[in-house]
């Protein structure tokens, strides 16, 4: 059961990204605000840095693929981009301090960076035609304040939960 | 073998660069239907989505509940006011739907591109990056679900849908500026008299306006500003009438050949919790072909009989 915890967590934050997408974008100041949940890629970047980096991958690869398959049917994205920034983030904590508010900060620094490449990608292949002003004022910011509360909320009981639970697991 | 092949790290990323543009192109092309195994996955997945959605649909459902209490004042003034008409409206659509049937009978009319059933079906989510406009719902395959039906709120056209599993489906919004997410309309510049309908297709979507653009109208034609555009019914799944906006703007394009009409959308595209699938009674050209096929194969087993 404990052993299942982890997985069961991550299934369940899987499903309230879907859940949460449906209410988004909501009118703010005259014009629509998109909040993008990246509460998944939140939770693989503190498993990295306070349970195991190696699970953390797993993790990125395996929730990366589905959410391709099952929420955008672009194959490949999201399944590069969450290893890939997990190990960016190890590569970039490796240099300095690792406390739960520098990590929190990363998070919100490397989201604003996914959001950036997931742009780039669909003005790309032709998916969107909005321009970049026009993504800053409608997406960016709103997703990196949305994020930001999902960081205030659970960050810190994130950081206890997984340094616990990396313990009882050495222990075992 | 060089030091530079010797680095592990270097060739996962290697490996992995080709792969992401592999899975890229493969789902990126065109193609009528997602492949098996996509299928499957999204099944299993959606299994889980549907069960967590349920709960949250109920959330959603109790705050509704709450605002159209807080409403139900001024709809029920708003409300009664309508009541009056009803009744007369009502023995109207009989009268007509009854004068339509005989009509139909009298000139052998068998099939009606505005004849439709509708699958209905509750959104499980939408797609948290947000950029595809997609949705999923819970209905599939089994039941009845193909690609490229249209999808309707009770008050208008939401999409189409994109790709079919078994138990559920993605809906592509209108809102997505997709180039291949096309619907062939009519622009009802009289709602009496349809010769004098435009036609045009629905192409795009301004995300600043948050209005639909109905694109190739002919210069010649007057379009007017408030008239109501429908589904043509013309080349493809959709039934004929289902209505898609309102007109609120009408502009020659940049060469000055063709005008394109700025098109409200009659539902809301954001937020909906329940929709139908709507598929058309009368057979499209896909059915045809095929019939036509079986006819053929039928016809050569009979000749390899008489051989």
């Amino acid at each position: 059961m404990k052993r299942l915890i982890l997985p069961i967590f991550g299934i369940l934050i899987f499903y309230s990204e879907g859940i949460f997408a449906m209410f988004s974008p909501i009118e703010v100041f005259g014009d629509n605000r998109f909040l993008v949940p990246r509460f998944l890629f939140l939770f693989i970047l503190f498993l990295s840095v306070y349970y195991q980096s190696r699970v953390a991958y797993i993790y990125g690869f395996v929730f990366g693929f589905s959410y391709d398959l099952f929420f955008t049917g672009v194959i490949g994205i999201y399944t590069v981009l969450f290893p890939l920034l997990v190990y960016i983030a190890l590569a970039i904590l490796k240099l300095i301090h690792h406390h739960v508010i520098v990590v929190g900060f990363l998070g919100i620094i490397l989201i604003a960076v996914l959001e950036w490449i997931v742009y780039q990608f669909n003005h790309l292949i032709g998916v969107t035609v909005v321009d970049f002003s026009t993504f800053l004022t409608q997406r960016l910011y709103a997703t990196l304040i949305f994020n930001s509360l999902f960081i205030l909320l659970l960050a810190y009981p994130f950081k206890m939960w997984m340094t616990n639970l990396r313990q009882t697991h050495l222990e075992d | 073998m060089p030091p530079f092949f010797m680095n592990k790290r270097l060739i996962v990323l290697l490996l992995g660069i080709i792969l992401l543009v592999a899975l890229i192109g493969f789902s990126l092309r065109e193609r009528e239907n997602i492949s098996w195994p996509e299928q499957f996955a999204k099944d299993m997945i959606g299994f889980g989505q549907n069960i967590v959605a349920k709960p949250a649909g109920y959330a959603q459902g109790l705050i509704g509940n709450v605002q159209d209490l807080t409403n139900a004042y001024t709809e029920n003034q708003k409300l009664k006011s309508r009541l009056d008409e009803l009744a007369q409206i009502e023995a109207d659509v009989n009268n007509l739907t009854r004068d339509n049937e005989e009509l139909r009978a009298i000139l052998d009319i068998e099939e009606d591109l505005r004849e439709f059933h509708v699958v209905n079906a509750t959104v499980i989510n939408g797609n948290p990056d947000q950029w595809q406009e997609l949705i999923t719902i819970n209905k599939g395959q089994v039941n009845g679900i193909e690609p490229n039906m249209a999808v309707q709120t009770a008050s208008g056209m939401i999409g189409r849908v994109k790709d079919v599993s078994q138990f559920t489906s993605t809906v592509e919004l209108l809102s997505s500026s997709n180039p291949n997410n096309r619907v062939s309309a009519l622009i009802q510049a009289d709602e009496t008299d349809e010769a004098d309908d435009v036609t045009g297709t629905v192409e795009g979507y301004d995300p600043e306006r948050k209005e639909l653009m109905v694109k190739k109208i002919d210069s010649g034609e007057q379009v007017e500003v408030g008239s109501k555009v429908i589904t043509s019914g013309m080349g493809g799944v959709f039934p004929k009438g289902i209505l898609i906006g309102v007109v609120t703007e009408v502009s020659p394009d940049e060469y000055g050949l063709t005008q394109t009409a700025y098109v409200e959308p009659a539902s809301s595209l954001y937020g909906m919790e329940h929709v139908m699938v709507v598929e058309r009674i009368a057979a499209g050209q896909k059915d045809i072909d095929k019939d036509a096929e079986t006819r053929e194969a039928e016809e050569d087993e009979g000749e390899e009989e008489d051989e």
